[in-house]
C-alpha cells in the first residue's frame, strides 16, 4: 500500500498482541521455532520497554536541571553526558523490535505489484544483508568496548568509564543479530515451505 | 577503479537495493560501508565500525530526536486533538466548510507540539473525521483535508525533518523553527482558503453549523492553555537560549506526559503503548541515519559534490533556475521515497551546491531558507499519489471512501503547497522576516 511503514507512530495499527505478531513472523508450524520466535520477541519487546524507561528518566534529569538552574541557580552537573549516555542505551535498546515489528522503512513503491513468490526471495535477501551487518557491528564494537576500557576512557565531567554504558548498548546488538537470524531463517524456512 | 567511478555506481546500485525491498537504511549502510572499503580498504571500515554506532547515539544533538517523539506520543494520548478541534470549530463552524477549516486549525494546533506528519494526521482524524460525516461533510473534503492538515504537523515547529536538516547541514535548529514558523501559519491559512474555494464551487460539500456566542468561544479558548503553554516554553526557551533543543524537547515531553497522566483513561497499557511508538519511530529513524553516516561517508570520500559544483559552476546557469530544479526532483523523488531517507540522501550532495550560488542572501540565510523549502516540497509528497501516506491513513479511518475520492479531495490543498512554495521561493523575505527581526 504505501511507500513506507511509516515514520511516524501509528500505535493503533501498531499494538499487536502477542499471538498477532507470533503468527505472523511463524509460518512454520514446529513449537520449537515458534517458541523461540516468542521468546525473542517477548525479550525485544522488555528490552524496548527497558530503552524506554531510560527515555522517561533522561525527562525527569533534565526537569530537575532546567528547574535547578533557574530556579535555585545550582546546575545539575554532567546532565548532558546523562543524556548522551542513555540516549546511546535506548535507542540500540529499541533496534530489535523494531526488526522483528518490519518498522524499517523500504521503497515499497516498485514492489507493490510483485507476487508473494518474489517477495519471499527479496525478504530473504534483505534478512540475509541484516544479518552480515548486525553480526558485523556486534564483532567490531565487541573489539570497540574493549578498547575502550583498554585505554579507560571516561565521560568528561562525571568521569564514568564509557564501557560500562556501552554493556547493554552492546546486548542490544547482539539480541539485534539473534533475531536477524531468526528472521532470516525464518524466511528460508517458510519460501521452502511454499 | 578510481573513487569518482566508484561513486558514481553506488548510487544505482543503492536504489537497485530499495526497488528490491530492502529497508533504506540498511541499503545505505551496506552500500556505503562496501564503496568505502572499495575505496580507502577494509581496516579503516573494521575500525569505524567499532565505535560509530556508539557515536551516533550518544550524539547530543541527536538525542533531541528521541525525546521529541516521545512528546509527540504522549500528546497524542493526552486528548488534547479534541479540546483543540473543539476550540477551532467554535471560531470557525458556522461559516460554509467551517468545519473542515477547523480540523485544519486543529491540526495547525497539534503540530506546534508534535513533530510529525502521520501522528498529527491520525489523532485529529480520529476526533474530527466522525464530525465531519456526522454534519454532512462529503467524503472528499472531509478526508481530503486532515490528510493535509496532517502535515502541518511536520511544517509547524518542532519538526523531526527540520532537526536532521540542522544537523546535517551544522545549522542553528532554534533559527530553523523560527524561519518555519510564518511558511507553517502560510500553510494552515492556504489550506482554510483551500478549503473555501472548494466549498464555492461545491457548497453542498461543507454545510455551515450553528453560530456560537463568543462567551462560549473564550470558554473554549482557555480549554487549549496548556498547549500554548507548552509550545511557547519549549519554543522561545530554546530560541532564547534558555535551554538546548534536547532540553527543549524534554520539557515538551514533560509537559504532554503530565497531561496524558492526568488523563483518567490513561493507565499502564497506554504508557507502553507511548514506549512501543517511540521505540519504533526512534529505532527506524536510527537505522536510516547509521546508514546515511556510512553512505555519506562514501559519498564525501569519491568526491562527487565537488564535481557537481564544478560542473554548475562552469555551466554558468542562473542560480535561481538551479534551486527550482532541485525542488522539483524533491517533489518527484517525495512520490517514491520516505521524507527523512530523501533529505538524508540528497542533502549532503546538494547542499554544498545550493550554498556556492548566489541568491542575494547571507550564507546562512541561504541556507535557512533552503532548509524551509525543502521541508515543504518533500512532505508534499506524503498527500501526492501513488504513496501519500497520509492520504491512506485518513481513508483508512474513513473505511468506506474510495482512495480516488481522497485524492481528488486533496488537490485543492496540494495546489495551495505549490503555490506557497512558488511564493516563498519568490520572496525570501517572508521565511527570514522573524530571522532577521530577532537576531
Amino acid at each position: 500500500m504505501a511507500k513506507t511503514s511509516s515514520i511516524q507512530p501509528e500505535t493503533s495499527s501498531r499494538s499487536m498482541s502477542d499471538s498477532e505478531i507470533s503468527g505472523a513472523l511463524i509460518s512454520s508450524n514446529s513449537s520449537p521455532a515458534k517458541l523461540a520466535g516468542l521468546f525473542l520477541y517477548r525479550c525485544s519487546t522488555f528490552v524496548a520497554y527497558f530503552g524506554g524507561l531510560t527515555l522517561v528518566i533522561l525527562v525527569a534529569i533534565n526537569a530537575v536541571s532546567i528547574a535547578g538552574r533557574t530556579l535555585f541557580s545550582s546546575p545539575l552537573v554532567g546532565d548532558f553526558e546523562l543524556v548522551e549516555l542513555g540516549c546511546a542505551i535506548a535507542i540500540s535498546s529499541f533496534l530489535p523490535l523494531c526488526l522483528l515489528r518490519k518498522g524499517n522503512v523500504t521503497v515499497d513503491f516498485f514492489s507493490a505489484r510483485f507476487s508473494d513468490w518474489i517477495l519471499r526471495y527479496l525478504a530473504i535477501l534483505s534478512d540475509f544483508f541484516f544479518v552480515i551487518v548486525a553480526g558485523t557491528f556486534s564483532v567490531r564494537m565487541s573489539s570497540g568496548i574493549y578498547d575502550f576500557y583498554k585505554y579507560g576512557e571516561e565521560t568528561m565531567l562525571l568521569q564514568i568509564p564509557i564501557w560500562i554504558p556501552f554493556i547493554p548498548v552492546l546486548l542490544s546488538f547482539y539480541l539485534l543479530t539473534v533475531c536477524a537470524i531468526y528472521k532470516l531463517s525464518n524466511s528460508v524456512f517458510s519460501s521452502v515451505a511454499d | 577503479m578510481d573513487r569518482f567511478t566508484i561513486g558514481i555506481i553506488a548510487f544505482p546500485i543503492l536504489f537497485g537495493l530499495l526497488v528490491l525491498r530492502v529497508p533504506i537504511g540498511l541499503a545505505m549502510l551496506t552500500v556505503g560501508a562496501l564503496g568505502t572499503a572499495a575505496i580507502a580498504g577494509w581496516m579503516p571500515l573494521f575500525s569505524q565500525m567499532k565505535t560509530s554506532a556508539w557515536h551516533l547515539f550518544s550524539n547530543y544533538s541527536l538525542s533531541v530526536i528521541p525525546l521529541f517523539l516521545l512528546m509527540g506520543n504522549f500528546a497524542t494520548k493526552a486528548g488534547m486533538s479534541e479540546s483543540l478541534f473543539k476550540c477551532a470549530s467554535a471560531f470557525l463552524g458556522h461559516r460554509r466548510g467551517g468545519l473542515a477549516m477547523a480540523a485544519i486549525g486543529g491540526c495547525a494546533g497539534f503540530g506546534a507540539i508534535c513533530g510529525s506528519s502521520l501522528a498529527t494526521a491520525a489523532t485529529m482524524g480520529k476526533v474530527a473525521l466522525p464530525e465531519l460525516r456526522r454534519l454532512g461533510y462529503s467524503p472528499a473534503l472531509s478526508t481530503g483535508a486532515l490528510a493535509a492538515g496532517g502535515t502541518l504537523g511536520i511544517l509547524i515547529p518542532p519538526s523531526v525533518i527540520l532537526i536532521i536538516y540542522a544537523i546535517l547541514t551544522e545549522q542553528n535548529i532554534a533559527k530553523l523553527f523560527l524561519a518555519a514558523f510564518i511558511p507553517g501559519a502560510l500553510a494552515a491559512i492556504g489550506y482554510m482558503f483551500a478549503v473555501a474555494v472548494y466549498v464555492r464551487i461545491d457548497p453542498e460539500a461543507g454545510p455551515a453549523s450553528e453560530r456560537i456566542k463568543w462567551r462560549e468561544r473564550i470558554k473554549l479558548l482557555f480549554s487549549i492553555w496548556h498547549v500554548l503553554l507548552i509550545f511557547i516554553t519549549m519554543i522561545s526557551g530554546i530560541y532564547l537560549g534558555w535551554f538546548t533543543p534536547t532540553e527543549g524537547a524534554a520539557i515538551g515531553a514533560f509537559g504532554t506526559g503530565i497531561l496524558a497522566f492526568s488523563q483518567r483513561e490513561f493507565n499502564l497499557k497506554q504508557l507502553l503503548e507511548v514506549i512501543e511508538g517511540t521505540a519504533l519511530t526512534s529505532a527506524m529513524i536510527f537505522l536510516v541515519l547509521l546508514g546515511a553516516e556510512f553512505f555519506n561517508s562514501l559519498i564525501a570520500l569519491s568526491q562527487l559534490p565537488v564535481f557537481l559544483v564544478d560542473l554548475v559552476t562552469e555551466a554558468k546557469i542562473t542560480p535561481i533556475y538551479i534551486l527550482i530544479l532541485v525542488l522539483l526532483l524533491y517533489l518527484v523523488l517525495g512520490c517514491l521515497m520516505d521524507s527523512l531517507a530523501m533529505i538524508l540522501l540528497t542533502i549532503p550532495i546538494f547542499f554544498p551546491l545550493i550554498m556556492t550560488l548566489d541568491f542575494g542572501l547571507s550564507a546562512e540565510e541561504t541556507a535557512i531558507w533552503f532548509g524551509i523549502l525543502t521541508l515543504i516540497v518533500v512532505e508534499v509528497g506524503l498527500i501526492t499519489p501513488p504513496v501519500g501516506l497520509n492520504v491512506f491513513i485518513i481513508n483508512k479511518m474513513a473505511g468506506d471512501i474510495p482512495i480516488s475520492a481522497t485524492f481528488k479531495g486533496v488537490l485543492p490543498f496540494f495546489a495551495s503547497d505549490i503555490i506557497r512554495v512558488a511564493i516563498l521561493l519568490l520572496f525570501p523575505s517572508i521565511t527570514l522576516f522573524l530571522i532577521r527581526l530577532f537576531p
